[in-house]
């Protein structure tokens, strides 16, 4: 029962006001409708609390559990008081949104609401999936590792060879640290609790895995409800990607990342938004943060974004340079300080 | 002239995914076939790809000249995207499930910037991929029902991952003595260190290495099975080897080492997870390469 509070607890605070507190910093941006606003933050809140994690266990490791956990919510509330004002016209530019469904004709109602049963139907079996089944695929458990161990030291050190003493186990992923840092996350409170769980990091596939329904579904919708739902029917039936976001794995959190940096591209190049760019580059980073892939992806986005959009040229190199730093800080730097102080990264021979 | 148009789209796209499906599921191993499969899996694998992903480079191809700034921003990232998952990623299936989302969101939005919004195009659009992924889903979970029209199982347990795959029994045998407190070497098992309190040291037997705080050393290379018998017993303590059958085959000196020098002891009756002892009973006074 202490475990299902716990959960709880955590999916109230990441799931609902973290999520809340970091839409109204991206509904700062003037980048995103207030919607999608909501629904982006939360991928972007996660891997905030993984990038923190990250930092802290490197600036200040061997601290006690509840100073992380502390540390972070003291950030998301300094966030939140840099933008409370924009609470309520978020939420009331939510609303209106949701009322413009009104607008739309019977048959694209239905279609909206057959999808919005499909998502919830998705949703409902795999989150009991994850309440049943326990971690056995191979990678995740190897990041459910490293998520202990980094817990149980509250430390990250650049090493050569990650070998645990304490049973001989050898890591030898290469991606930088997010999502076993999520895992940490939950160890901490479960430390503070005196609780043994991994539900969390369970539902760490889930949940991005139904943002990722949802982010499609939204999409879709804007062009036709009727290919919202042949959509995202496609997508979550797709055999490997069904397999995925069944059987816990890292691939749902990168995609929704992947997603959300993608999508942000894409908005600062149609409204040439400096300040939009500065959030791109971050979210880039984060995208870096969670898979190598998606630091190649992220150079890729800044590469074609640069080239392409129509701002005087010291312009482009002024905020392109800038985004750049925010893209290291965002977690590509991991992988600099990895390949010269730590495993060799890509230059390792395994 | 429009409905000899979309007969003849009908026809082309049902002919395509024909081919589609023989490529998937009656593939012939050529090297044409693999790049198509694995490098261009996004497109062409049914695993891991969109239904009707194989007609977006058709759809780009027929739009490409009326793209505005942002589609084109769209689409080369999209391309680029794709094209360093076809030639770094082909080796993982799940490289390619990266742009998926966004390869079926093109899809959709190029049909629709092609073709005229009416309400029966709409409807084909929405059920002709649905109908395929539904025989697509058919296929890959009973193959033989391929040509069965009327066939209502929709398993999404079959369909989705196994999990009878759990071996708690073994799991919890471990934490047991004598198992708790020997050192075992463990064949690319991570679980082994998740569920049970036990040491072991990482070893993966295609590529027979074994890890240590140093980085790697090869096992049977250049050794001896009397070297290897001494490395396991004497330099890393191992009392016992944690295994899967089915991996004990990718490396075949692991294998004869097992059925020669170690003694099963343990099986699971989930999966085929297994736990040798090495015993060395025929050990002394061979010596075997």
């Amino acid at each position: 029962m202490k475990i299902y509070l716990v959960l709880f607890v955590e999916l109230l605070f990441i799931g609902v006001i973290f999520n809340f507190i970091i839409a109204t910093w991206l509904f700062r941006f003037k980048l995103f409708k207030a919607f999608e606003c909501l629904l982006y933050a939360f991928p972007v809140a996660l891997a905030i609390i993984g990038l923190m994690l990250y930092y802290l266990f490197i600036i200040a490791g061997g601290l006690p559990s509840w100073v992380y956990i502390f540390v972070i919510c003291l950030f998301f509330i300094i966030l939140y008081l840099f933008s409370y004002r924009l609470h309520i016209p978020l939420l009331h530019a939510v609303v209106l949104s949701l009322k413009g469904l009104n607008n739309k004709s019977a048959k694209k109602k239905i279609f909206i609401l057959i999808t919005g049963i499909l998502i919830i139907w998705m949703a409902y079996d795999l989150v009991r999936s994850a309440f049943i089944y326990p971690l056995m695929n191979h990678d995740c458990l190897e990041y459910a590792l490293m998520a202990k161990h980094y817990a149980l030291h509250c430390s990250f050190d650049f090493v050569k060879h990650p070998f645990i003493e304490s049973n001989y186990f050898y890591y030898v992923g290469l991606h930088a640290p997010a999502f076993p840092l999520l895992g940490s996350f939950e160890q901490l409170i479960n430390q503070i609790f005196g609780i043994q769980s991994d539900l969390f990091f369970r539902l760490l596939t889930v949940f991005p895995g139904i943002f990722i329904l949802l982010v499609l579904a939204y999409h879709l919708n804007s062009i036709n409800p009727a290919y919202s739902m042949t959509g995202i029917c496609a997508l979550f039936f797709t055999g490997s990607f069904n397999y995925l976001i069944y059987d816990y794995h890292i691939d749902m959190y990168r995609i929704s990342l992947v997603c959300v940096a993608f999508i942000c591209m894409l908005y600062v190049f149609h409204l040439k938004n400096y300040n939009g760019f500065l959030l791109f580059g971050f979210i880039a980073g984060l995208q870096a943060h969670a898979h190598t892939l998606g630091l190649f992806i992220g150079l890729i986005e800044f590469f074609w974004l640069i080239l392409l959009i129509r701002w005087p040229l010291r312009n482009k190199l002024v905020t392109g340079i800038f985004a750049f730093i925010l893209f290291l800080a965002g977690g590509a730097v991991h992988y600099i300080i990895d390949s010269i102080a730590g495993t060799g990264w890509l230059f390792k021979l395994i | 002239m429009r409905k000899k148009i979309l007969i003849s789209g009908i026809l082309i796209l049902v002919a395509g995914q024909y081919l589609l499906f023989l490529l998937n599921y009656h593939s012939k191993d050529s090297a044409v076939e693999s790049i198509l499969l694995n490098n261009l899996a996004l497109f062409f694998n049914l695993k891991n790809s969109f239904v009707l992903a194989w007609t977006l480079p058709f759809f780009v191809l027929l739009t490409f000249r009326r793209f505005d700034s942002v589609e084109f921003v769209f689409f080369m990232v999209f391309l680029s995207i794709a094209l360093l998952v076809a030639i770094r990623g082909a080796f993982n299936f799940r490289y390619s499930l990266t742009i998926l989302p966004i390869c079926i969101f093109a899809f959709f939005y190029l049909v629709n910037k092609n073709l005229p919004a009416s309400p029966s195009i709409i409807f084909i659009v929405s059920f002709i991929p649905l109908l395929f992924l539904y025989f697509q889903m058919v296929y890959t979970v009973q193959p033989d029902s391929f040509n069965k029209w009327l066939s209502f199982r929709l398993n999404i347990q079959r369909y989705s991952y196994s999990r009878s795959f759990y071996p708690h029994d073994i799991y919890l045998a471990l934490q047991q003595p004598p198992y708790s407190s020997q050192v075992f070497l463990v064949n690319n098992l991570p679980g082994f260190y998740y569920y049970t309190p036990c040491k072991g040291y990482y070893y993966w037997a295609p590529n027979d290495r074994y890890f240590t705080n140093h980085g790697y050393e090869n096992l049977f290379e250049n050794r001896t099975d009397m070297e290897v018998y001494s490395v396991l017993t004497n330099k890393l303590n191992c009392k016992y080897i944690f295994t899967l059958h089915s991996y004990n085959k990718l490396n075949t000196r692991f294998e004869s080492f097992l059925n020669k020098y170690c003694t099963l002891v343990l099986t699971s009756r989930y999966g085929d997870y297994e736990v040798y002892g090495i015993t060395g009973y025929r050990v002394i006074g061979e010596n075997h390469k």
